[in-house]
């Protein structure tokens, strides 16, 4: 597959194109999950005098919704997602430090980790990796993770969301633990707390008092979005 | 039908002298045959090599460089204490590396069988070769409620009536912890202690228990003791196995699991490893290289075992297991999760190991056509290729994540289709009925009413109990019921009247005594209200 | 995919191929990758050992040349006693062992099975696994009301049609009779023929029990494909049945149909089913020896009437249910005895044509599910090389169900998959993979190889459910079956191939009683 993308790589030179056709051959690259391509074509727009904003907005995030769209129909399949989400890193790689400096907001920033007692990450990973592709800066924990080192990374990146993943009923509760250490010391209200893990459901996540249950990755890409959007509407 | 004769007859009305037989002696007959059903227990497999000897070698050959050149990361303490003066190093990335020739030397010298002992010595059996026996396997979270027919989390007493419905099924041979008591998931130890009692309490098969609590272990000894009635006297017939997953994939050791590992092979109880790295995501997307890497993983447990004590009892347990790549799921029914589990079973074999393999780990949420044919091509596949302990996870549906006792009935069934099928056919002169087939074209055309036909027609074929075989006018005038519907009144009717008294009165309230059981003495009996 | 290349809609530039409407096509030419293909290399289950075989072979001799086969018709006799067969005074024909053994060795160990679009043509031979439907069942499970009625014509071309998407069944054997011809068999024969002309270009059959109704058919395929002696230059079709009557008898009709069929140089296709423990012994190993017997005297006439002949070697050991005498197509024992058919034929060269998948469940529930499996994973293991796996067949072999077709075909994908087994190279033991992984990102969900491998190393099921149980709850609990009953609907509603051009059909139904109605074969007829 990838192959027969390379066979015709040759023949685009994408300093050629006008910005349009930039941008939507920008869409297929990440869509075909072209790191290289990504990182050249976000310069290239940078050079053009595009903000950094625009360029994540228009180039990278808006070419992210069909790569959504295409994994819950089963046209892509996970590891094709995650080749697109190193795709978006590789472009991100380059405006992190540029949003920042104009002091745009980033997509979104996100702590995870799976609970303590717990080994089982292949959710965890997904999910990371899935809220990559859109756009957010994770900072993976590992498994086994302690309240500390939740409440250590917390403090030290500021994320505007706290992922937990837990497979197992007898770890699934340490969530919760979390959550009154964070309300303890007044976090709470900081963060975005999103679990999940394949025996959780929606009592659970009242139960334990988090924000949001999400049975999959790329539903929490959907929720992330929208939350961390409407927080920010709330703040402004 | 000659050695009846001291077969105690049904009572008749009347006593008088006779042949012994009639109706009353035919009814015990049947009684009697349908017991000898579970000499289907520990049929030889081992008919299916999806494997060809030299991809056996090289397999062998790559998981022996696996284990040299990347080693296993995160040994424990224990670990190094035992296997570092044996010649494995730990290097400076802190993993623990184990030269070829010693884990050649190991697979030379472990034990290749070892009896697996029962609370019931008629159900103890040998695992050796390539001979099968099944059992039910763990843990699933939820059940399919018997009256709701909705999930919801399982509970201790789900275990005990999972137990009473094994100790009833003849092609289930062993009982593996199949879910947790969710309301104790908080208190590990209680959790534990009671599965084991609600095992213990339900059946009188070989049993298994999941623990992640090396002290738990201990404990349990302990109570296995107060049953058995004497201090010592488990260690003496274990027939209770210890399981869980030490290795972390890819080529990692679990803290917890490697510590009840170790203290099982200190205390020469039988332990179960499931080493499963799930192909695409913590094994390689190649099933070749899936195998690779489990293989190895698996080795390593049977080196840390061996060098803790030289008879350890390890049930060899190459779980590979496989990922469906468009969402990254577990998918346990696919046709590469028979392949790659034949497969290990086969590389188990060829190094006459003491095996364990899983199956019928269907991914459809219920007892469907789709669980159907999920749980039978994955368990005839792991069963013709010969793994002497076949998790089979009867009524197991969901990707692991939920049990079914209609389920179990009707994979009861199945399984006995598949030991049947395991066990092949005899051929010699007597079966190949030359004089039969001469008698029958010239004499009444059909076999039917042949002696030979009488003769076999209860040791060479096996009678489902619930599977539909009646005319199809019949099945419509009773309703059109489905196999699930047959099993939700056997499922009733079997826990509704079995409530063995397996822990004696003065035992249970010894063990009582010493242990916190939460399970209800009044619901170990009829009018629970449950049933 | 290089051919149409990808426009850029705003501006008339060349882009780069890809992004989703490139993928979304790959993904539809391919739906299951490249995972299995039809006639993978089998036999890596052998449930009988040499020994077993030669035993079986020698008492399979010694019946033919002890007992040998009752009632031979006019035609047998005529090609076989020249050729040193023995008519008894009890009208049995016994076949000299070294006559059988020599025919064992030119009777044809590899051909084409034709089909109607050479694409789905494939060759049988070695232990090559295909899967074909067959029959002949004679009711169905009605789609709208869910009750067994009987089979009609427009059923068997809708089962056509619905074959022809099904990708893991790769010929299509007449599933049911068209009992509303069963009256006139002449219509029934040509109709069945043209109702699966119509609705598949696979490789198909037709149970055929009367020889007089060959030539008509091959007349009416003449006519199909536009020139008279075309069909028999690639026939794509066979016609067959069960010649025998066991215990060891020839049947007349159908052993006609074989003599001719073999005539025309056609390719044989028979299947020889005895019954254990009811027209044929107990003992398993004995059926074996029967019914290789039987089957042996069927490849021996083929033979007798054309050196080098075709036969599909069709030996089909059945089960009685002892309890109650009747068939049992589900049970272990079968699967036992199918997969040793299998082995056993495959061991002289035959092209082996063995059953599976006969639940005796009347309804796709687990029961048919797991005895379907259990069968055909056996059979396939085995090496059968045309393996009647009987998709949507349930009642053994009574009743036919679409649901089940559709379900059966993943199951088929699956098994096939297992078929194919692992293939062990330097590059797909993954040493570098393992290294790679470990000390770089720790899992391999993103590695070039998973990426590589996941659509080739892996079998996707078309409605097998992999959701997680939180899902399947939250849309409706539905079971596979209902799953089923949905796509049933989508495959045969919209899809009605135009196999039999216009000018053509008008031809064929200018000269043969067609009966399918031509508004019957197009959207809008009221049934989908
Ligand atoms: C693979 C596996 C393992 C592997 C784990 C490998 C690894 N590196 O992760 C191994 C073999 C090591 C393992 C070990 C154990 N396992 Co385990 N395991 C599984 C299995 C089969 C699949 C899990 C999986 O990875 N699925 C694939 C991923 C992609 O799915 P997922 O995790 O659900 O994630 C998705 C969503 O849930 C969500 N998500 C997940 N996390 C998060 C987080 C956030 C923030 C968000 C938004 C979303 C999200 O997005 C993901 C993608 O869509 C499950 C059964 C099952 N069907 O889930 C059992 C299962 C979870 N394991 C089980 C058990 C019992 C164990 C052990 C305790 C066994 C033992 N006795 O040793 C040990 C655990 C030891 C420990 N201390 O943790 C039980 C749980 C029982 C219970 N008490 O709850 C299960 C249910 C199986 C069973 N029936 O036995 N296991």
């Amino acid at each position: 597959m990838t192959q027969e993308v390379n066979e015709t790589e040759e023949d685009i030179i994408l300093a050629e194109l006008a910005d349009d056709e930039l941008v939507e051959q920008m869409h297929d690259d990440l869509y075909d999950g072209l790191a290289d391509e990504i990182a050249e074509g976000t310069q290239i727009l940078l050079d053009r005098d595009w903000g950094p904003d625009k360029v994540l907005e228009k180039a990278l995030v808006s070419g992210m919704n069909i790569v959504g769209v295409d994994f819950r129909d089963g046209i892509l399949f996970i590891p094709e997602v995650l080749q697109t989400a190193n795709a978006m890193k590789a472009g991100m790689a380059i405006l992190s430090p540029l949003l920042a400096e104009i002091g745009a907001e980033p997509v979104g920033k996100m702590v995870i980790g799976t609970v303590k007692g717990d080994i089982h990450d292949i959710g965890k990973n997904l999910a990371g990796m899935m809220m990559e592709g859109a756009g957010f800066e994770v900072i993976d924990l590992g498994v086994n993770t302690l309240v500390e080192d939740y409440i250590t990374a917390l403090n030290e990146h500021k994320p505007d969301i706290l992922g937990m993943s837990a497979l197992l009923t007898t770890t699934m509760p340490y969530m919760k633990v979390v959550i009154d250490e964070l309300k303890s010391q007044g976090m709470r209200d900081d963060l975005i707390v999103m679990v999940g893990g394949a025996p959780l459901n929606e009592e659970f996540r009242k139960a334990i008092g988090a924000d949001t249950y999400c049975r999959d990755a790329a539903t929490a890409v959907e929720v992330a979005k929208k939350m961390v959007g409407e927080r920010r509407a709330i703040a402004t | 039908m000659k050695d009846q004769q001291d077969i105690p007859v049904a009572s008749s009305h009347r006593q008088r002298p006779s042949r012994s037989g009639g109706r009353a002696g035919r009814i015990t007959a049947r009684a009697i045959d349908r017991q000898q059903k579970t000499g289907y227990a520990g049929v030889t497999g081992g008919t299916y090599q999806p494997l060809s000897e030299q991809d056996i070698h090289r397999i062998h050959a790559t998981a022996l460089d696996v284990l040299e050149k990347i080693g296993i990361g995160d040994p424990t303490p224990e670990i190094l204490e035992y296997a570092l003066p044996k010649g494995c190093l730990l290097s400076d990335d802190g993993r623990l590396r184990f030269p070829r020739a010693l884990v050649e030397d190991v697979l030379a010298r472990v034990p290749k069988k070892f009896d697996c002992y029962a609370p019931d010595p008629k159900h103890d059996h040998q695992l050796e070769g390539s001979r099968i026996y099944t059992g039910t396997s763990g843990e699933s979270v939820s059940i399919l409620d018997y009256e709701t027919q909705q999930y919801r989390p399982s509970t201790l007493t789900d275990i005990y009536d999972a137990a009473r419905l094994t100790d009833q099924l003849e092609h289930i041979h062993a009982f593996y912890q199949p879910f947790i008591a969710t309301e104790y998931s908080q208190a590990l130890y209680v959790h534990d202690i009671n599965v084991a009692y609600a095992a213990l309490s339900g059946t009188s098969k070989s049993i298994s228990i999941s623990t992640i609590h090396a002290e738990h272990v201990d404990a349990l000894v302990g109570l296995f003791d107060l049953y058995v009635g004497c201090e010592g006297g488990f260690i003496k017939r274990p027939f209770c196995t210890i399981g869980g997953c030490p290795i972390i994939s890819p080529l990692r050791f679990g803290k917890e699991n490697t510590e009840v590992m170790v203290r099982c092979a200190e205390l020469g109880i039988k332990y179960g490893n499931a080493c499963a790295p799930q192909s695409g995501a913590t094994s390689p997307a190649a099933l070749a290289g899936t195998l690779v890497q489990c293989f190895a993983e698996s080795l390593a447990c049977l080196v840390v075992m061996h060098l803790i004590r030289s008879d350890a009892k390890l049930i060899f347990g190459m779980w590979p297991f496989i990922s469906d790549l468009r969402t990254g799921g577990f998918s346990g029914g696919s046709g590469e999760a028979a392949l790659v589990a034949a497969a290990a079973v086969q590389m188990g074999n060829y190094y006459d190991l003491v095996q364990s393999i899983p199956s019928g780990m269907t991914d459809s949420k219920t007892m469907d056509a789709q669980a159907g044919y999920e749980k039978a091509l994955t368990t005839t596949a792991v069963a013709l290729a010969g793994g002497n302990h076949l998790c089979a996870y009867p009524g197991t549906v969901g990707s692991l994540m939920g049990l079914s006792f209609e389920g179990m009935l009707i994979d009861n069934d199945m399984l006995g289709n598949i030991l049947r099928l395991v066990r092949g056919i005899e051929v010699n002169d007597e079966t190949l009925s030359f004089d039969v087939i001469q008698d029958t074209v010239f004499g009444t055309g059909h076999y039917l009413n042949h002696q030979q036909t009488l003769q076999l027609m209860q040791s060479e074929y096996l009678y489902p109990r619930l599977a539909d075989r009646r005319a199809s006018g019949e099945w419509e005038d009773s309703g059109s019921p489905d196999i699930y519907q047959a099993a939700r009144e056997k499922v009733k009717q079997l826990l509704a009247s079995h409530y063995p008294g397996y822990i004696k009165p003065d035992v249970d309230a010894r063990i009582r005594e010493k242990f916190p059981i939460k399970l209800d003495p009044l619901d170990k009996k009829p009018g629970n209200g449950r049933w | 995919m290089s051919e149409s290349p990808n426009f850029s809609p705003t501006a008339g530039t060349y882009r780069r191929e890809g992004g989703s409407a490139a993928r979304r096509a790959r993904r539809k030419l391919s739906c299951t990758g490249n995972a299995v293909q039809p006639g993978m290399h089998s036999g890596s289950y052998k449930p009988l050992s040499e020994r077993d075989i030669q035993r079986i072979h020698d008492t399979a001799l010694d019946i033919l040349t002890k007992i040998g086969i009752g009632d031979p018709l006019p035609e047998i006799l005529h090609y076989a006693l020249p050729k040193g067969c023995i008519l008894g005074e009890d009208n049995r024909l016994r076949f000299p062992r070294s006559l059988i053994e020599d025919l064992i060795a030119i009777s044809a160990k590899q051909y084409m099975l034709y089909a109607p679009d050479p694409r789905n043509d494939f060759e049988v031979g070695g232990e090559r696994v295909y899967f074909t439907s067959a029959g002949e069942a004679v009711s169905i499970l009605d789609y709208d009301t869910q009750k067994f009625r009987p089979t009609k014509l427009v059923d068997l071309y809708d089962a056509a049609r619905l074959a022809d998407q099904l990708e893991h069944i790769h010929s299509f054997g007449q599933p049911f009779i068209a009992a509303d011809y069963s009256h006139d068999l002449y219509i029934h024969d040509i109709n069945i023929a043209y109702a699966e002309l119509a609705g598949t270009s696979k490789s198909f059959a037709l149970g055929i029990a009367m020889v007089a109704h060959i030539e008509p058919i091959i007349a009416l395929f003449d006519t199909y494909l536009g020139e008279e002696g075309a069909f028999l230059k690639r026939p794509f079709c066979t016609f067959g049945g069960c010649p025998i009557v066991s215990p060891l008898r020839f049947g007349k009709e159908n052993a006609e149909v074989l003599v001719k069929v073999a005539e025309l140089g056609l390719v044989g296709d028979i299947a020889v089913a005895p019954q254990a423990g009811a027209t044929a012994p107990a003992a398993l190993a004995g059926t074996l020896a029967q019914s290789f017997a039987e089957t042996l005297a069927c490849m021996a006439v083929v033979n007798l009437v054309k050196p080098g002949s075709a036969i599909n070697f069709g030996m089909w050991p059945f089960i009685s249910d002892l309890r109650t005498g009747a068939f049992t197509g589900g049970s272990g024992e079968e699967a036992l005895i199918m997969a040793a058919a299998a082995q056993l034929c495959n061991h002289y060269g035959f092209i082996t044509s063995v059953a599976s998948g006969m639940t005796d469940a009347k309804t796709m529930d687990a029961q048919a599910g797991y005895e379907k499996a259990i069968t055909t994973t056996a059979a396939a293991l085995a090496g059968g090389n045309l393996i009647s796996t009987y998709p949507g067949i349930v009642g053994s072999l009574l009743g036919q169900s679409f649901e089940g077709m559709v379900i059966d075909n993943d199951m088929l994908g699956n098994i096939q998959r297992l078929v194919r087994g692992i293939e062990v190279t330097d590059e797909t033991l993954s040493f570098s993979v393992i290294e790679d992984t470990v000390f770089g990102s720790g899992h391999y969900l993103n590695h070039p190889q998973t990426l590589k491998l996941m659509q080739s190393e892996y079998v996707y099921p078309d409605i097998g459910d992999r959701r997680t149980t939180g899902d399947w709850q939250d849309n409706g609990q539905e079971t596979i079956y209902q799953l089923a009953h949905d796509k049933v609907k989508s495959l045969l509603s919209g899809y009605y191939p135009e196999y039999i051009k216009p000018d053509t059909d008008s031809r064929i139904r200018e000269h043969f009683p067609i009966k399918l109605e031509l508004e019957d074969m197009q959207v809008g007829n009221g049934r989908w």
